[in-house]
């Protein structure tokens, strides 16, 4: 194999779902296509990693302006018309859309960019939970929703985050396991997302 | 309500005896599906470089001398169904000397409903499929083939450390229960991290008592099943005792963990566990783990009051697990509608021939398929109903 191609099939590998058969076919693909489509693909992925970035004010991805003291600030912190009121916590940026599209809840959201992980030394610091803490004591939300996974991950960190925000004397919710125990909240449909979030407890 | 819902998606129903209409009936009264394996195919399995065999229906014995590779067969069958080895090995150790990795396949049937179940590992893991498609977690295929078996090695299931015995409700559980094969799961994730945040420096006590919930709440549903369990295989335990003694004896079993005085349902039990974990905080930092759960429970064994697992004679130890292991297949039965493949080891070495006579018709009455292993001048005395095959050096002569 020619070593442009190698490099090419290294890298795909690197990519989650793809194997070494998906790689190979990827790679043929580019080579008998137009290089146009090779170019904007190369564009594209460069200028992702270029201007996207995580939100300064709650962790979901965000475009980046040309101006590079501005800090990015994603779409829903810059939408003027959402909600002040209640504030959603979830695990991923791709959980934020799930939300969006049930069209259920119109209030801010804080994304922790992950669970935690002991094993792994994810905790309160590298999920910045302090400055979650400092977001909600200076804002004045009547209502928080803890909307991480109904796994044992997703359990203890709201658990920790019920510790943590008790002393605000903020009312806390968490979304209804309307999802089943054990599922993911990115796997959920829309349907059961919406009902989980409809169903939500008060958290003791 | 939790409970019957996540009942229902366990492996078998349990189907009422005579009630169940949709099942084909013998003319002489109930009629109850029971499980045959057919076929095995073994690679780089122990002693076995390759094997292809086909089982004829009926009790097959196995014949042969020592190390010809009788046990080995018999927990290449067990592995199938349960993903673990009888014999308390870690999975390398399976691995033929010299080879990567073993895979076995089986086609079971359940009456005439064939099933064809695949096992491989490597290093890197195990993977299973099911009649061809690849399973997405390797507990797909728990439950596929019943089983239930009797060897050498479970002596050290009665006298042996708890784990043995807890091991030995998980094999039997692991069968009958997709849900608590899940909850074994969470619970060792729990207990991982819970423990990794324990021995962390500064050591952060909110971030170890966030998995107190989702730790307690798994640590409630396997202990809820495994009491149901204990409580199921002890029912018949004193009469199959009897059956195979042919004498009258107490034979009891019992659930061990710190909250079994309490004797709560689970829901309570959660609430409870989360108690006992907060009391026990110290004691876990100070160790560096957490120090109760299903994972340091055990299971009783009593006869008449004594305790089996100390004061015992190897005899009674010996018998008590064979009326166990006859329990649990009735167990496993009841609970699946179906009658598992019994795997019995070397019985002729392990039992006097007066309790063998009296063990083999308890079991032929309650297994359709019975798979016995025995040294060649063993074999008369197991008056074997079936076939008789000769093994030796990894190889069987049909
Ligand atoms: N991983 C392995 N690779 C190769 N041979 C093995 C392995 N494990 C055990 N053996 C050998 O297999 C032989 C058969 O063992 P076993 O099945 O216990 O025989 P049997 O029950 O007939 O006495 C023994 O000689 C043992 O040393
Ligand atoms: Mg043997
Ligand atoms: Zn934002």
């Amino acid at each position: 194999m020619v070593p442009s191609l190698k490099r090419l099939l290294a890298a795909l590998r690197r990519l989650p779902g793809v194997g070494a058969k998906s790689a190979q076919r990827i790679g043929y693909h580019l080579l008998r296509a137009e290089k146009s489509e090779s170019y904007e693909l190369a564009r594209s992925i460069v200028n992702l990693a270029e201007r996207v970035a995580l939100c300064s004010i709650c962790g979901n991805i965000a475009e980046t302006t040309a101006d590079e003291n501005r800090r990015p600030v994603c779409e829903i912190c810059s939408d003027p018309e959402r909600d002040e009121e209640r504030l959603l916590i979830v695990e991923e940026p791709y959980n934020v859309e799930s939300f969006e599209r049930t069209g259920v809840f119109n209030g801010r959201y804080h994304v922790l960019g992950g669970l935690f992980d002991p094993l792994a030394g994810i905790g309160a610091e590298e999920l910045g939970l302090d400055k979650l803490r400092r977001r909600i004591a200076e804002a004045a939300y009547n209502e928080i929703i803890l909307a991480t996974s109904p796994t044992a991950a997703g359990e203890a960190t709201a658990a920790y985050l019920r510790e943590l925000l008790e002393p605000l004397n903020v009312r806390l919710t968490r979304i209804a396991v309307g999802l089943s125990a054990g599922a993911d909240v990115d796997y959920a449909d829309e349907v059961s997302l919406r009902l989980a979030v409809e169903g939500r407890r008060e958290m003791h | 309500m939790r409970n019957a819902v996540e009942a229902s998606l366990d492996y078998g129903k349990r189907r009422g005896g005579c009630k169940a209409s949709v099942l084909p009936r013998r003319r002489w009264g109930c009629y109850t599906p029971s499980m045959r394996l057919k076929s095995l195919e073994l690679d780089h399995f122990r002693i076995y470089e390759r094997l292809r065999l086909e089982l004829p229906p009926g009790e097959v014995c196995l014949a042969g001398a020592n190390a010809a590779g009788k046990t080995s067969l018999l927990e290449a069958v067990y592995y199938l169904a349960t993903a673990r080895s009888f014999r308390f090995a870690e999975d390398r150790d399976l691995v033929r000397w010299g080879a990567q990795g073993f895979g076995l396949r089986a086609a079971a049937l359940r009456d005439d409903e064939e099933t064809r179940l695949a096992l491989a590992y490597r290093s890197g893991g195990k993977t299973a499929a099911v009649d061809g498609e690849r399973c997405p977690r390797l507990s797909s295929i728990l439950g596929r083939l019943l089983t239930c078996c009797f060897t050498v090695e479970d002596l050290d299931t009665v006298r042996g450390a708890a784990g043995r015995r807890r091991r030995f409700l998980d094999l039997v559980l692991g069968q009958v229960s997709q849900s608590y094969t899940r909850a074994m799961g969470e619970l060792r994730d729990c207990l991982r991290q819970r423990n990794a945040a324990l021995r962390a420096d500064p050591l952060d006590r909110a971030a170890v008592t966030a998995w107190d919930r989702p730790l307690s709440r798994a640590a409630a549903r396997i202990i809820e099943l495994r009491r149901a369990a204990v409580d199921e295989l002890a029912a018949p335990a004193p009469q199959i005792f009897a059956e195979i003694t042919a004498s009258r004896h107490d034979l009891r079993l019992d659930y061990e963990g710190p909250l079994e005085e309490t004797r709560l349902g689970a829901a309570d039990l959660e609430e409870a566990f989360i108690e006992l974990l907060r009391r026990r905080f110290e004691r876990d930092r100070r160790r560096g783990c957490t120090t109760a759960g299903p994972h340091r429970d055990d299971l009783a064994l009593r006869l008449d009051g004594n305790d089996l697992r100390r004061y015992a004679s190897r005899g009674q130890q010996r018998l008590a697990m064979v009326a166990l292991r006859l329990a649990e297949a009735d167990f496993l039965h009841q609970r699946t509608g179906t009658r598992p493949i019994f795997l019995l080891d070397d019985v002729a070495s392990e039992l006097d021939a007066e309790t063998t006579a009296r063990v083999l018709p308890a079991l032929r009455s309650r297994v359709d398929q019975l798979l016995l292993t025995a040294l060649p001048q063993d074999v008369g005395d197991l008056s074997v109903d079936g076939t008789v095959l000769s093994i030796d050096g990894g190889r069987v002569r049909q």
